[in-house]
């Protein structure tokens, strides 16, 4: 095997080998998802409204998945390997930050996909819901996966600092991104005519745009959506790496003593 | 003999707010191919420090590291392939067993034929039984030699064990000592830093006193006794010891005295006074049991030198 995917294969591994002796993970695949998705579905079924809306829901909360798995998924592995005082073997072996990073995106993005095709079989039964354009889905969400990835270099680059307060940041991170970057609605009939160009501006708003268009609710700019999820990557993969120099020169990274 | 490390003018000092604090000094090891070389000081000495910029944890202030001929700032990737560390205060990964914890480690090395390199090195640490069990149940003697199994993994050049056998029982630290001996048999260098004289005079073929960040003296255990040594110290077992006192102290630069009953220590300035001595005793009325040469201990060594140059540094 190639030395790098060999060292990108150990993250993916690491993370589903020891899934299923970890509830606390398995519940974030199996149990949480699960529970969100008829917690909405049954609130837009019981106010009766359109069942775009049911659709606008469920499509949503596929995007979010992907985002949430993506940037979660990097910071815990980092993580996981802190709280078990297991992080200088890591660091100590040739594994770059990169392939550290790629490797837990690739486990997340493994998650983020069961979780996706659950609630497609899920959402088929109960509601026959399924996706009109599987072309522009898979692209969306293939944005929301780049997008998720950046937020994770991002987060990593505070968790090399911070340890516990970025795991915080990383949980809070996706539940900003409802908000802001209407995963659930439109932006424009929430947000003021002052606020929204700032909103436009976000990948994240314009990647939710491209999902909800599969159904007739958003109005993506692909030029803006292609050049902003760039720019995120780009900071987030020079930010990530100018915290990992700091961390290593004030002797933060990780401690053998 | 190659060098396998060679540690020039390092320097680190860690900041926090206003404080500074100089945690290496410009210090300099040369570490021989195939040798155990130990390296003894107080906590906060900078141990750790310097072995956190070997394997690349830290980036040092100033100074350079080149390690089998890779230099530590540029190229530790390649250094990292051919190092590993055993250290007394890591842990194990929660939720998977021996195996599975080496096959990532494997892995992450991209070590060839893994299957059977897990193998080697289970049976080499005595660990296969336990081989599906999770590493966080394993008893700390056990966890030591599944981190000892993990380092040999990619089968190191170099091999840093920092303070291997701290909190182990007897058993346990000899087992550890033991495979260790058995490493340098097969040729590989170690860097071995601990707070046992004993583990470092036993095992070490070099060692170096650090302190405040400073390499206070460096040499072998017997070279380093015999720097803080101007006397020798020759014990004599016999049944008349007061006789044996009386007929030595006629010796100019012999100081001689009763330790406890029958046991006579005889402090000399030079070894070439045992001849005189010997003739002396043949002269005495006291049978004399046997002779022997007291030499100070690698912790004696250790506190002298460490308070003789921090006094020197005040």
């Amino acid at each position: 095997m190639n030395e790098s995917i060999s060292r990108i294969y150990s993250q993916v591994y690491k993370n589903i080998v020891s899934l299923r002796r970890q509830s606390f993970r398995m519940a974030d695949v199996f149990i949480w998802p699960i529970l969100y998705l008829f917690t909405l579905t049954f609130f837009v079924t019981y106010i009766g409204s359109d069942k775009s809306y049911l659709n606008l829901i469920i499509l949503g909360m596929m995007g979010w998945r992907t985002i949430y798995f993506l940037n979660l998924e990097i910071v815990s592995t980092f993580m996981e390997e802190f709280w078990s005082k297991a992080l200088p073997h890591m660091m100590i072996s040739p594994i770059s930050r990169i392939e550290f990073t790629i490797g837990s995106a690739i486990s997340g993005l493994i998650k983020a996909i069961f979780v996706i095709i659950l609630y497609l079989i899920i959402t088929n039964i109960l509601y026959g819901f399924w996706i009109p354009d599987w072309g522009t889905f898979i692209l969306a969400l293939g944005f929301l996966a780049v997008i998720g990835f950046s937020l994770g270099l991002f987060t990593l680059g505070l968790a090399y600092f911070f340890k516990h307060d970025a795991f915080n940041i990383s949980f809070i991170i996706p539940d900003v991104i409802v908000l802001i970057s209407g995963v659930y609605f439109s932006v424009e009939s929430v947000y003021p005519s002052s606020i929204l160009p700032f909103i436009r501006l976000l990948p994240t708003t314009q990647a939710f745009e491209l999902l909800k268009s599969i159904i007739g609710f958003g109005q993506p700019n692909m030029i803006l959506l292609i050049l902003l999820t760039a720019l995120w990557l780009v900071l987030a993969y020079l930010f990530n790496g100018w915290m990992y120099n700091r961390a290593k020169k004030e002797g933060k990274l990780a401690r053998l003593g | 003999m190659d060098r396998a490390v060679t540690i020039t003018n390092i320097s680190k000092t860690f900041h926090s707010g206003k404080d500074a604090v100089k945690a290496l000094v410009s210090v300099n090891i040369e570490i021989q191919k195939g040798e155990i070389f130990g390296l003894l000081g107080p906590n906060g000495a900078g141990k750790t420090t310097l072995i956190s910029i070997m394997s690349g944890l830290i980036s040092p202030e100033s100074g350079t590291i080149i390690i089998l001929g890779y230099d530590c700032s540029k190229q530790i990737t390649d250094i990292k392939k051919h190092l590993n560390v055993v250290s007394g205060f890591t842990g194990v990964l929660n939720s998977l067993t021996c195996e599975q914890s080496l096959t990532y480690y494997g892995l992450l090395y991209n070590v060839p034929n893994l299957k059977t390199r897990i193998n080697d090195v289970l049976k080499l640490t005595n660990l296969t039984p336990v081989r599906n069990q999770l590493a966080e149940e394993l008893s700390s003697g056990m966890k030591q030699r599944f981190m000892l199994a993990k380092a040999l993994l990619n089968e190191p050049d170099i091999l840093i064990l920092d303070e291997p056998t701290v909190g182990l029982d007897v058993e346990s630290a000899l087992s550890i000592r033991h495979l260790i001996k058995q490493l340098r048999s097969e040729g590989r260098t170690i860097l071995l830093t601990t707070h046992n004289m004993f583990e470092a005079e036993e095992l070490c073929d070099r060692i170096a006193f650090i302190n405040r960040g400073k390499i206070m003296e460096i040499g072998t255990p017997t070279e380093l006794k015999r720097h803080v040594v101007s006397n020798r110290l020759v014990e004599i077992h016999c049944s008349e010891d007061e006789c044996v006192v009386k007929t030595l102290s006629k010796i100019k630069g012999v100081s001689a005295s009763v330790k406890s009953a029958n046991l006579v220590h005889v402090s000399v300035d030079s070894y070439k006074k045992m001849k005189e001595i010997m003739k002396a005793l043949a002269n005495c009325d006291s049978e004399i049991y046997s002779i022997n040469e007291m030499e100070p201990t690698l912790e004696e060594t250790y506190l002298k030198i460490i308070n003789k140059k921090g006094k020197q540094n005040e």
